[in-house]
């Protein structure tokens, strides 16, 4: 049920549009959708760490299938 | 005297200093004995004493350098294994052993051992910083080898809790202590190998004697931990405890729970990165919002103060109409970027409206679109006003 996120690739992305934005220099349809996308992107991120559960899965040689 | 070469003290002495010196049997040796006579000199941190034996003894010094990396306090009376050169002593014509290392004397033939399987693993490259693969920064799976009923399990398990609670730990459970243990520990290393897609694998066991820790010292175990394709993170016992295992793990962390910190990014810290980040988003695309609209509106500006002077000087108002198209235009620019603005913000503030108009907002719409500027109305026209409580129709007249 936890959405699958890449969280190396996420704060890569993040470091990229922030410095994007921060540039500025880009046409504001643009701009919107980067911000649109960061934002989620921390959104999304937050809310993973935020409801993740530690598993623990026991392994054995003959348990194992 | 005559006929017999005389010679000087410093004579014998140069020559048995150097017969003694250049001997390599007398290099690099391992010596058993007990300590007697201990006196470190404070001031120059060299240390001196004797090696005894029932009925012989050798004068022993270890120079600060090497002294200061004993990880215990030697004693009188204490048996010990040295490591050390004989060398010779001209200003008493005595030999003497030079000590670089002293280990108790109940370790003795573990050390040995230890020693020199160290040696040939070293030599064979298994210790070779090229061979050593980072670990990775935010693992999916994290596999741990070590015994279902140790403190290092518990520790590992808190500390991934706290800080990476997404990181799955994949328990392959062994005896850590034993006959039995070693070859359990290696099939453990194949198995999660052979079975997961683990992306680090943490061996290990928390602390105790020396005899308990000897397990990871298994040139068995030492292979094994070369030959994984998955990088090995060791964590056996405390801060001083080294093991062969340490040196050829990919990382080796002082004790489980460091292993456990050294594969797992602060989930604490990342929680707060992401939102400064958003944060530090929204206030670049207001700075962005604001700037695109001040540029449109200093230009307009500029053109209707161009024409107003035109009108001016021509004395007349023909130019009323371009007047008028040019101020409808201006506030069109300034509520499009403010709804622009509101929209993104909308959308991702959970997309609820309420909020902003909660604050005193309302916004219009006609046929079911937003109204976004003067210009869409027409006298006549019906529109909704929507308000953070509910909705009214107007007329526009």
């Amino acid at each position: 049920m936890a959405e699958e996120l890449n969280f190396e690739k996420a704060v890569e992305r993040l470091d990229y549009i922030n410095a994007k934005l921060e540039a500025g220099d880009m046409p504001l349809e643009e701009a919107l959708s980067l911000y649109e996308e960061g934002v989620n992107l921390c959104k999304k991120a937050s809310k993973i760490l935020e409801e993740a559960k530690q598993k623990i899965t026991e392994l054995s040689e003959e348990g194992n299938e | 005297m005559a006929g017999f070469a005389i010679l000087t003290v410093s004579q014998i002495v140069t020559y048995l200093k150097s017969t003694v010196e250049e001997d390599e049997k007398l290099k690099g040796l391992y010596v058993r004995g007990e300590i007697g006579d201990y006196r470190p000199n404070f001031i120059s941190g060299h240390v001196y004493f004797t090696l005894k034996e029932k009925d012989a003894s050798l004068r022993c010094v270890m120079f600060r350098s090497s002294a200061s990396r004993l990880k215990f306090e030697p004693a009188s009376g204490m048996s010990v294994i040295l490591r050390c050169d004989v060398t010779l002593y001209s200003r008493d014509g005595t030999c003497q052993l030079v000590v670089y290392d002293i280990q108790p004397e109940g370790l003795g033939a573990n050390y040995l051992a230890f020693e020199q399987l160290k040696e040939k693993l070293s030599k064979e490259g298994l210790f070779a910083a090229e061979h050593k693969r980072p670990v990775p920064l935010y693992p999916k799976k994290i596999g741990v080898v070590t015994s279902r009923s140790g403190a290092a399990l518990h520790d590992i398990e808190q500390i991934l809790e706290r800080r990476w609670p997404l990181g799955e730990i994949l328990l392959y459970p062994v005896s850590v202590q034993g006959a039995e243990s070693a070859p359990q520990i290696v099939d453990a290393i194949r198995a999660i190998n052979r079975l997961t897609d683990a992306d680090v694998l943490i061996l290990g066991r928390g602390g105790g004697s020396s005899d308990d820790l000897s397990v990871f010292n298994d040139e068995r175990i030492a292979r094994a931990v070369y030959a994984s394709a998955i990088p090995v993170v060791s964590a056996v016992g405390h801060e001083t405890d080294f093991t062969i295992c340490d040196f050829v793990a990919d990382l080796r962390a002082p004790t489980p729970s460091a292993a456990a910190e050294l594969c797992s990014p602060d989930g604490v810290e990342l929680k707060y990165y992401f939102g400064t980040v958003s944060t530090a988003l929204t206030a670049k695309i207001q700075a962005f919002l604001e700037r695109e609209k001040s540029e449109k509106i200093r230009g307009y500006a500029e053109k209707l103060s161009s024409f107003t002077s035109v009108a001016l000087a021509a004395g007349t108002d023909l130019l009323g109409d371009e007047k008028l198209s040019l101020e409808r235009n201006m506030t069109k620019i300034l509520s499009d970027s403010g709804w622009v603005l509101e929209r993104a913000l909308t959308r991702l503030d959970g997309a609820n409206p309420a909020k902003i108009l909660k604050k005193g907002f309302c916004f219009a719409e006609k046929e079911g679109r937003p109204v976004r500027s003067v210009g869409e109305l027409e006298p006549g026209d019906e529109v909704r006003l929507r308000f953070s409580d509910g909705e009214a129709g107007a007329r526009i007249i």
